[in-house]
């Protein structure tokens, strides 16, 4: 890949743990991506995959007393967030105040829950206000200001500024969640399952309106979901999560029409055919491995329906397919027929 | 407000009914005939039924009229209006002085968990609320008064007089706050809208202070109010330690003598004092908590609505009619 200055995000080699009392968990190995500037990524997995905790260690949040940035580096921007030092540990490049300013005014991010995600006791203009205070020099009646453009922008309308979460709906929250977000003109946006949490029509919406902010302010997307569609419509590139590693990378035209991996492969079959609604959903069998307690060879290889000896003891590798598409898996190692699947 | 007055009056009426010993003995002294006796129980109203003692008191409280003491001749409220106001000022002092320890240690607690300042913040927490008030009470007087020679140790009235027996009392309430505290912070510290506030830049200390303090305090309101009896009744035993001629005292002295009505006038003023609390804690959460406040509005809204749709069903009545 060599050095690219077009890069908005470059995560190598990340290894993250969350350690506790009796179990490290390993919620992240060694996963290695990058969005270019103006470009969107998705990263799809099932739940406990690590995508969250991806997206939290790009804004070194991961929760103080059990998170820990085992390896790699994270570098956003040109700017090193995660660095390793002498000794081969990652630590934060920056210190806290500087962190703090690179929160919310260079990455901004979407939670998933947009019940949660807002303080209670503060009025929704205030927590968008706060944001842009804290970024731009600037009084705060201009800070409320931009408040109330960016409501507008997000279509609530201004005048509700000075009403508190509890008194809109799961669907207007996200908005509020996602005007607070993009108040300071983020580069890089983390949206993480922005819709997850929202029902049908208003996921549209939503989606819509990242995508049209996408392309007004030029932001770099990091979209994590675990929906398929979401990605064919959002997305430049895909990365395929499962237990912590990423097992295949392409554009979209590689995900989807020169699938890969056989976990690719199994959610594109859990996916409904709307072309033929009597085929069967073919739902991947068995269950992620226990991230506590990863199997030594590929994590896959008890659900995968092309198991084969060497599987059970041997990581797969990468291996890249073509410029833009990689995937790691035994099957297509040694130069194998790679339309097996 | 009032039903629970009511009913704490019932109760104690009842237990004074009921406890063995007779009050008149005790007045009269032991060389009293009985002819004397009769009359005098005759005259206190003793010889009637309990409801019509009940209901005869009822009536002249709402009068304002609290009685009079049997033992003194008196009447109730001027030996209880004197006392109160020491009983006043020591139960929020010691309230005070509980709550602005207690909630910065609970916080500190809980930002450091785990680390020695929990676990001392933890045991002297526990200290507090394992000690016996007398004891912490005696224990403050010697150091303060006797040795160190800082602080009265007979109780004038003075503001410095106060300040042992407020300490003392607040000491006993700091555990439970701190506690409350703590865990309601830490799971505060780690809800979506602190991490939320973080991604967008927040510092730490304004993360912690600003966004989480205010949300983790409603809690600690909470059991501080419930605290706030434990308080009234724990005064007992620092004005009995401090000799502050406050209500806790004048009840515990009066029960001995079986005085009924000075100690159900004691009772009210008790009553009434967590019941004020109690309506201040919740006025409290509404200021804190936009929820809570929002709910009280609502209520009264509905309640208003249902007024008009009555008046309007009343005169859709009217014109059937």
């Amino acid at each position: 890949m060599g050095i690219n200055t077009n890069l908005m995000l470059e995560i190598k080699d990340l290894v993250v743990e969350y350690r506790t009392e009796d179990e490290i968990v390993q919620a992240v190995n060694d996963i290695t991506l990058w969005i270019e500037k103006g470009k969107s990524l998705g990263l799809v997995g099932e739940t406990g995959a690590g995508k969250t905790t991806t997206a939290l260690s790009i804004l070194n949040l991961l929760p103080e007393t059990t998170g820990f940035i085992k390896h790699g580096t994270i570098t956003l921007d040109g700017d090193p967030i995660i660095r390793m030092d002498e000794k081969g540990n990652s630590v934060a490049a920056m210190d806290d105040s500087d962190m703090q300013k690179v929160r919310g005014k260079k990455v901004a991010m979407i939670f998933q829950d947009p019940m949660t995600a807002l303080n209670p006791i503060f009025t929704v203009g205030y927590q968008i206000a706060e944001s842009v205070k804290l970024h731009q020099k600037c009084s705060s009646q201009e800070a409320e200001k931009r408040a109330e453009e960016m409501l507008e922008l997000v279509g609530i309308p201004a005048g509700r500024k000075d009403d508190y979460p509890h008194q809109f709906s799961g669907g207007m929250k996200q908005r509020v969640v996602i005007a607070m977000a993009l108040a300071c003109n983020p580069s890089l946006l983390i949206a993480d399952e922005p819709t997850t949490a929202l029902d049908v029509t208003v996921q549209a919406q939503v989606l819509e309106m990242i995508k049209d902010l996408r392309e007004k302010f030029g932001t770099s997307v990091l979209m994590i979901t675990h929906d398929l569609g979401i990605i064919a419509e959002m997305c430049d590139e895909v990365s395929v999560m499962y237990a912590g590693s990423i097992v295949e990378h392409g554009n979209l035209e590689d995900i989807f029409d020169k699938t890969r991996h056989p976990y690719t492969q199994g959610l594109f079959n859990s996916l409904p055919n709307i072309n033929n609604r009597m085929s069967r959903l073919k739902p991947i069998r068995g269950l992620t491995p226990d991230p506590a307690n990863l199997p030594m060879g590929c994590a896959f290889a008890d659900r995968c329906d092309y198991v084969t000896e060497r599987c059970r003891f041997e990581k797969p590798v990468k291996k890249w397919l073509s410029d833009s598409h990689f995937v790691a898996c035994h099957l297509y190692e040694d130069g194998k027929d790679e339309s097996k699947l | 407000m009032i039903p629970v007055t009511i009913a704490v009056i019932f109760i104690v009426f009842l237990i004074m009914h009921l406890t063995p010993g007779d009050p008149v003995a005790l007045l009269l002294g032991a060389d009293a005939t009985p002819e004397l006796i009769a009359e005098t129980r005759e005259a206190l109203g003793i010889n009637d039924p309990f409801f019509v003692q009940f209901g005869r008191y009822l009536l002249n409280l709402c009068k304002g009229d609290f009685g009079i003491s049997w033992y003194t001749g008196n009447p109730v409220s001027e030996r209880l209006f004197s006392a109160i106001p020491y009983t006043v000022k020591l139960s929020l002092g010691a309230m005070l002085v509980a709550i602005l320890i207690s909630v910065p240690l609970g916080v500190i607690a809980s930002v450091k968990r785990n680390t020695i300042a929990d676990y001392v913040i933890s045991v002297f927490a526990m200290i507090g609320v394992s000690a016996p008030t007398f004891w912490v009470g005696i224990m403050l007087m010697l150091l303060f008064s006797l040795n160190l020679r800082l602080l009265p140790s007979a109780f004038d009235g003075s503001f410095a007089s106060y300040i042992l027996p407020t300490v003392t009392q607040g000491f006993n309430m700091l555990a439970s706050i701190v506690r409350t505290q703590r865990s309601s912070m830490l799971e505060v510290l780690s809800s979506d809208y602190i991490r939320t506030a973080r991604a967008k830049g927040v510092s730490n200390f304004s993360a912690t202070y600003k966004h989480a303090l205010r949300n983790a305090v409603l809690p600690s309101i909470t059991v501080a109010g419930l605290d706030f009896s434990l308080l009234v009744g724990g005064s007992v035993a620092i004005e009995t330690v401090f000799a502050i001629p406050g209500v806790g005292r004048l009840m515990i002295d009066n029960i001995k003598l079986h005085d009924t009505p000075t100690v159900i006038g004691c009772m009210v003023f008790v009553s009434v004092m967590v019941s004020i609390i109690n309506l201040l804690v919740d006025i409290l959460y509404g200021l804190v908590d936009p929820r809570i406040k929002a709910q009280y509005l609502r209520e009264n809204k509905n309640a208003g609505t249902h007024k008009k749709e009555k008046r309007e069903s009343g005169a859709s009545d009217l014109e059937t009619v």
